[in-house]
């Protein structure tokens, strides 16, 4: 496991924040959910690439 | 006057026979007490009183010669200088040296007066980084009442130092401070502020004090003082922020010309009414009265309550191997993980920002 830290606005942070809140889980929950189906969503690039490799 | 000084003895010098003229002088075969044969005239005789090495070896037996030098032996000489010094000091020639030797009639024994041999006998030789101590300050210089000490214990046993007795222990100030391994300056603070049995009883939490890291340690120790709580390494303000400002709103009110009713020890004003919460002060129900228990309560201030700070980063984790891939992506956009994680998560709530806006329209 390895750590990230993304830097945002406040703005950006309140939206997730009023995410989480009605998901009942924490913002740092929603950011890994976000980018998790954002990598799902290029799952067969991801694939290509290993293949390339 | 050739014949007369033949088979005679001049010091140690045994005249012989006579050599001849040398120099225009006369000279004679001499022969010295341990057998070393000299051609001499008569004026080397009666000048040098034995061969060199007679004179040599007596004198290495003379202890005065050794110690009036330095070459031959350094701390016989450090022991011979230490007498001189002392005999010196209390003759009083310097106005110091009368008012502190002379006038107190501190003096150095006949004895030590007589021989510098007497002294060495009664001392024996000067120690390295040592100095001669009078162990009673008020009596002189004689066998029983010397020793050879280092600077510390000298430091330590004169005039000016501050005595302090706690159960038949009398020490210095510096002597405390070391016993409890606390520096000097905090010794001498709270020695002088609260004594020197309050300052061994409490000798661990003023050490915690000392190191900043209690607030309760103040309270126990029922410090009221302004002075207490504040000028030790700041421990008050920097462990509990709130109780300082509960105290500057006592000492708001201490002086309000209100009057205070029965709040004469901050911990008494405490005690009734708190810390001081955040966003509030002290407010009086009825004006017209004084500040008291009854009559006071810590009331909302107006203004809007500050923002708490936005969180600037958000931390989470991942495993490796997504990582992985998500280092792959941001290297083809020239971007750091977290940067490209950031346009991700910005992206996606652009987007749900659009989708609202789209479905509510």
């Amino acid at each position: 496991m390895k750590k990230i830290s993304v830097p945002l606005d406040s703005l950006t942070i309140e939206i997730l924040e009023m995410i989480a809140e009605k998901k009942d889980c924490t913002s740092s929950d929603v950011v890994k959910a976000i980018i998790d189906a954002w990598l799902r969503d290029r799952a067969n690039e991801i694939a290509e690439k290993i293949s390339k490799k | 006057m050739t014949n007369t000084i033949l088979n005679t003895h001049i010091n140690d010098w045994f005249i012989e026979s006579e050599y001849g003229i040398k120099n225009n002088m006369m000279h004679y075969n001499v022969t010295c007490k341990c057998g070393t044969k000299k051609i001499k005239c008569k004026q080397a005789i009666k000048k040098n009183k034995a061969c060199f090495d007679c004179v040599r070896s007596q004198q290495k037996l003379n202890v005065k010669h050794n110690a009036c030098s330095k070459k031959s032996d350094p701390l016989l000489h450090k022991t011979y200088m230490t007498r001189f010094y002392m005999i010196r000091r209390c003759k009083g020639l310097t106005p110091k040296e009368k008012k502190n030797y002379l006038d107190r009639n501190i003096t150095v024994c006949q004895r030590w007066l007589d021989s510098f041999e007497n002294f060495l006998e009664d001392m024996g030789v000067k120690p390295e980084n040592c100095s001669i101590d009078r162990i009673d300050n008020n009596k002189g210089y004689f066998k029983e009442n010397c020793r050879w000490v280092t600077d510390k214990v000298q430091c330590n046993n004169t005039r000016k130092n501050i005595f302090h007795t706690y159960l038949n222990e009398t020490l210095t100030e510096s002597q405390w401070a070391e016993k409890f391994d606390i520096t000097l300056s905090k010794t001498k603070h709270w020695i002088s502020k609260k004594g020197i049995e309050f300052f061994v009883t409490n000798i661990e939490k003023i050490k915690q004090i000392s190191n900043g890291t209690t607030n309760e340690v103040f309270q126990e120790l029922d410090l009221e003082q302004k002075g207490a709580w504040k000028k030790i390494h700041g421990a008050f303000s920097s462990t509990d922020p709130s109780l300082l400002k509960t105290y500057k709103s006592w000492e708001f009110i201490k002086n309000h010309k209100a009057g205070v009713l029965g709040w004469t020890k901050f911990e008494d004003f405490l005690h009734d009414m708190g810390k001081k919460p955040l966003d509030c002060f002290l407010a009086r129900l009825d004006i017209t009265k004084a500040f008291s228990k009854d009559n006071c309560i810590w009331k909302p201030t107006t203004r809007i309550p500050t923002m708490t700070k936005p969180k600037k980063r958000i931390l989470f984790t991942f495993e490796e191997k997504i990582i992985e891939n998500l280092e792959q992506f941001a290297k083809e956009d020239n971007k750091t993980v977290n940067d490209f994680c950031k346009e991700i998560v910005k992206n996606w709530v652009l987007d749900k920002l659009y989708e609202k806006n789209f479905s509510s329209s």
